[in-house]
């Protein structure tokens, strides 16, 4: 695991706290029940305080696992 | 240019057919608007006019499960945001994220407010902010 990826973490785990560790990295809307638009908007905006970045909400449209949310920070850092 | 100035509450009810009763009772409002359905918004709301000095009160009900409002609603729903008038809506969210605010959903026309355009924020008091654009000829 990259640092970006380390700090996504711990950007889920203040979000999602009852989810084990070792299950964030595969973590999905689809397999939380409670991933649901209030925890999306809790989560990206946890994420947007940890990397300092200004989060468009509908930019992230769709990004609803760990994995896309991963990639979209990938390319927000690949551009900064 | 004139400061935000609030315009409503916006509180969750699963259903405001089943409430408004209540609500009346419970606020005694002046008026009650007709009832909305917009489906940009997925929500059905309708506002009670408070005695002044008060705002508005909007009722929301959520349209279906894809509604923006359905979780919220699937929690026991409740107080839910304010809603500010502002002069210039593309200028507030820019000075709201100079604040480090979380614009969620961009501007889009509302038929609760005769196709005024409305943004829905998210401050980092974690207060859901719905900024509503004046209409160009209101004072």
């Amino acid at each position: 695991m990259d640092n970006l990826s380390d700090r996504l973490v711990t950007c889920f785990g203040l979000v999602f706290p009852n989810l084990p560790l070792d299950e964030i990295p595969s973590a999905a809307a689809g397999n939380i029940s409670d991933w649901d638009s209030i925890a999306q908007i809790n989560l990206l905006s946890v994420i947007g305080e940890e990397f300092g970045i200004g989060i468009d909400f509908e930019q992230f449209e769709g990004a609803t696992s760990f994995p896309a949310l991963l990639d979209r920070l990938r390319e927000i850092n690949g551009r900064g | 240019m004139a400061e935000p100035a609030l315009h409503h509450v916006g509180y969750v009810v699963s259903s405001i057919a089943l409430s408004i009763d209540g609500w009346r009772s419970a606020v005694s409002p002046v008026s009650v608007s007709p009832a909305f359905e917009d489906i940009i918004q997925g929500a059905r709301v309708i506002f009670l006019d408070l005695p002044a000095p008060a705002v508005k009160l909007e009722l929301i009900e959520p349209l279906g499960p894809q509604s923006p409002v359905a979780a919220f609603e699937r929690k026991g729903g409740g107080l839910h945001h304010l809603c500010f008038e502002v002069d210039d809506l593309d200028q507030q969210i820019s000075k709201m994220k100079a604040f480090k605010a979380m614009l969620i959903r961009h501007p889009q026309p509302a038929i609760a407010f005769g196709g005024r355009r409305i943004a829905w924020m998210r401050t980092r008091e974690k207060l859901l902010v719905e900024y509503l654009e004046r209409a160009r000829n209101q004072v």
